[in-house]
């Protein structure tokens, strides 16, 4: 593939950004739009994003935790599991400074394809939403986990009492997201 | 080579032309990172413990990405204190300790990785492990 046809595979896709923080929303949509992305729409609160994703066809969700009470774990919840929205096998990236490991947690149990930590830099940026773009899991869908199959691992397991206490490192949060999960993941994969 | 590797061939390109943007968002973030200390102090004077954690996570969160990473180091471990010691007061000294680093920071200009910086910022993760009687570690 040429140069020329790499980008335009970019071109075909639209992010849309979930982000209470205008000014670091704006500030991403900037980072991305220098990917040449198709379109880049940013939107500050749930009802705003399930109107959105009800309405128009979007190529990757980047979300961040948002308040205290995670509403943005609500809205990857609503795509990955209300019967309204109507794409739900959609690439979630999450953005979040909420980096200890409880929260990356329950994260990837809500199902989150990718997680980027706070603050970000534009390689990390580009890396995960390729791989969320382009390298999709197979997608799983069980009562106990909707979301893509974490059943696979890039590197040895350091093990909880090897991580951080003041928040995991980006490298740190890719292995908990590559992590096996236990027998919930025993299940059947539906093509993705 | 799938398509993730094909574009991430163009990687440098794309990644130069957005780190470009970043820094000019660097140049603006001094003002908001004033105002967002001044909101973090008007949080701990009324006493809105959940306004200060969601504060604290905000600034690291744009002060790592636009700059001041002993700025955002700072404001984690005031959020880890306040997670950590839930019954903990926002008017005791601890917490105070952790404001006023954050704008000694910032008033001096200890941008990057300021080794003047280091240690104030080591200091407030000993006050964390310590307030929380946790063994130390480092940041």
């Amino acid at each position: 593939m040429t140069d020329a046809k790499a980008e335009k595979e970019l071109v075909g896709c639209s992010v849309l950004i979930a982000d209470e923080d205008t000014y670091i929303s704006r500030i991403l949509a900037s980072v991305l739009a220098a990917f040449d992305l198709g379109s880049v729409e940013e939107v500050h609160s749930f009802e705003e994003a399930v109107s959105v994703l009800r309405h128009q066809d979007v190529s990757c969700l980047i979300v961040d935790w948002m308040d205290d009470g995670g509403s943005g774990l609500e809205l990857v919840n609503y795509v990955r599991r209300d019967e309204n929205s109507i794409n739900p096998q959609i690439p979630i990236i999450l953005l979040t400074a909420r980096t200890e490991l409880s929260s990356i947690y329950a994260a990837r149990d809500h199902g989150v394809s990718e997680i980027i930590a706070k603050p970000f830099s534009a390689a990390e940026m580009l890396k995960k939403l390729l791989a969320g773009l382009f390298r999709g899991r197979p997608f799983i869908e069980m009562d106990a986990y909707i979301g893509p199959d974490r059943r696979r691992r890039n590197r040895p397991w350091n093990g909880p009492e090897r991580r951080g206490s003041y928040g995991l490192h980006q490298e740190q949060i890719d292995d908990v997201m590559r992590e096996p999960r236990s027998q919930d993941d025993q299940g059947d994969a539906a093509s993705g | 080579m799938d398509k993730m590797d094909q574009i991430l061939a163009l990687a440098d390109e794309l990644v130069e032309r957005a780190e470009k943007v970043l820094q000019e968002a660097k140049k603006d973030y001094g003002n908001t990172l004033q105002e967002d200390l001044d909101a973090l102090d008007a949080a701990v004077a009324s006493d809105d413990r959940e306004k200060v954690v969601n504060m604290a996570y905000q600034i690291k969160g744009r002060a790592g990405t636009l700059g001041w990473p002993l700025v955002s180091a700072a404001a984690n471990a005031l959020a880890k204190l306040l997670e950590r010691c839930p019954d903990m007061a926002l008017d005791e000294e601890s917490v105070a300790v952790h404001t006023d680093t954050l704008a000694l920071l910032f008033r001096d200009g200890m941008d990057g990785e300021d080794p003047r910086g280091q240690p104030l910022v080591r200091a407030l993760y000993k006050i964390v492990e310590k307030e929380s009687g946790g063994e130390e570690q480092t940041a």
